[in-house]
């Protein structure tokens, strides 16, 4: 019971490897590096989002109080590699969500403050490269949704895990 | 046909490879283990960022109204908003100067008459010359296009805490001005 209790936080990527390591360790500083401005300033977080004017004005406020702790649980997680086909599954949900809502307003041609890093003004940063950026993203939490979910990821058989 | 069988991996009655089986499985169960995973993540999350908010010397209303008379307010909870009908009174005396908060691509395109074009974007370069140049004697109007546009509003609200006073949100105020059939200027000069 106590191993079951333990594989089922430690999750399983059975097979060792430096780019799991690196996607999952790149993937959480993304993470907690993006949500520390959003928990420091949450008035100018709720803003950037009704700035994408996706959300109802209801939705606004709780979006800029959970959303960040999220990523923050969601980036030490990814770092500490615990509950891992979790945090695989939301890291790739979240920047699906991101990258869609940033694609949306580029489509329509809506000129916004991403927000995305800094609450603040003067970014000047295109739309264009804040989709590139994001689909860079995309790409590492893609690997690791692959390797936890494609592979035979029996918990333990006391294969080496990263 | 045995061997075939054999190295695509067939099981015994050659629907579904034996391998592929024991993947599906192990995958449908990592995935609802995933997802049950997810779950206590964003209750973990949840419950983080909703303490977090209420230990907040200012805690944010988890509902907020967004209504243009409430998003245009100064710290001090008066409304920055300008009725149009003041703002053309006020044009007409001359007695206004109008600055545009929209990228300076979309000001050369056309913009009120006499405005100046701060872009929020590039706020920052702009600060020290606004400081030195925004007139004393007349009231001074932030506007951008579009209901939801918040780029007036944080323009206004950053000059305030400057320590500008006489400054004013005409909500929406390209597309009103327009509408309401008032003359406009085109090019790149600052029309001042």
């Amino acid at each position: 019971m106590r191993q079951g209790f333990s594989d089922y936080f430690q999750g399983a990527w059975r097979d060792p490897g430096v780019l799991g390591l690196g996607a999952r360790l790149f993937l959480g500083a993304i993470f907690v590096y993006a949500c520390t401005d959003k928990i420091a300033d949450p008035q100018g977080f709720a803003e950037a989002v009704y700035n994408y004017q996706i959300l109802p004005d209801s939705l606004i406020n709780l979006t800029a109080i959970f959303l960040p702790w999220v990523e923050m649980v969601l980036g030490i997680c990814l770092i500490l590699g615990i509950l891992r086909e979790g945090t695989a599954i939301l890291a790739v949900l979240l920047l699906l969500v991101f990258f869609g809502a940033v694609l949306f307003n580029l489509a329509r041609g809506l000129d916004i403050n991403c927000g995305c890093f800094d609450t603040s003004p003067g970014g000047g940063v295109s739309m264009a490269w804040i989709v590139a950026r994001d689909a860079v993203f995309l790409l590492p939490s893609f690997y690791l949704l692959k390797r936890t979910l494609a592979r035979d990821n029996v918990p333990g058989r006391g294969e080496k895990t990263l | 046909m045995k061997d075939v069988a054999d190295e695509c991996g067939r099981g015994p009655l050659g629907l579904f490879p034996a391998e592929g089986m024991k993947r599906m499985k192990s995958r449908s169960a990592a995935l609802s283990r995933g997802l049950l995973q997810a779950g206590i993540l964003l209750l973990v999350a949840c419950v983080a960022g909703g303490a977090m908010n209420m230990v907040r010397s200012s805690p944010l209303p988890w509902v907020a109204d967004w209504s243009p008379g409430t998003r245009f307010t100064a710290p001090s909870g008066e409304s920055l908003l300008i009725p149009l009908q003041d703002a053309i009174a006020l044009f007409k005396e001359g007695r206004i100067l109008f600055l545009d908060a929209r990228p300076a691509a979309q000001y050369e395109e056309g913009h009120i008459p006499g405005a100046w074009s701060v872009p929020w974007q590039s706020f920052d370069q702009y600060v020290e010359r606004l400081m030195a140049e925004l007139p004393e004697d007349r009231t001074v109007v932030t506007y951008c296009d579009g209901e939801h546009c918040a780029l007036s509003g944080d323009l206004a609200r950053a000059l305030r805490e400057l320590g500008y006073e006489n400054i004013r949100v005409l909500h929406n105020g390209w597309t009103r001005w327009r509408e309401a059939g008032l003359p406009v200027e085109r090019g790149d000069g600052r029309g001042s």
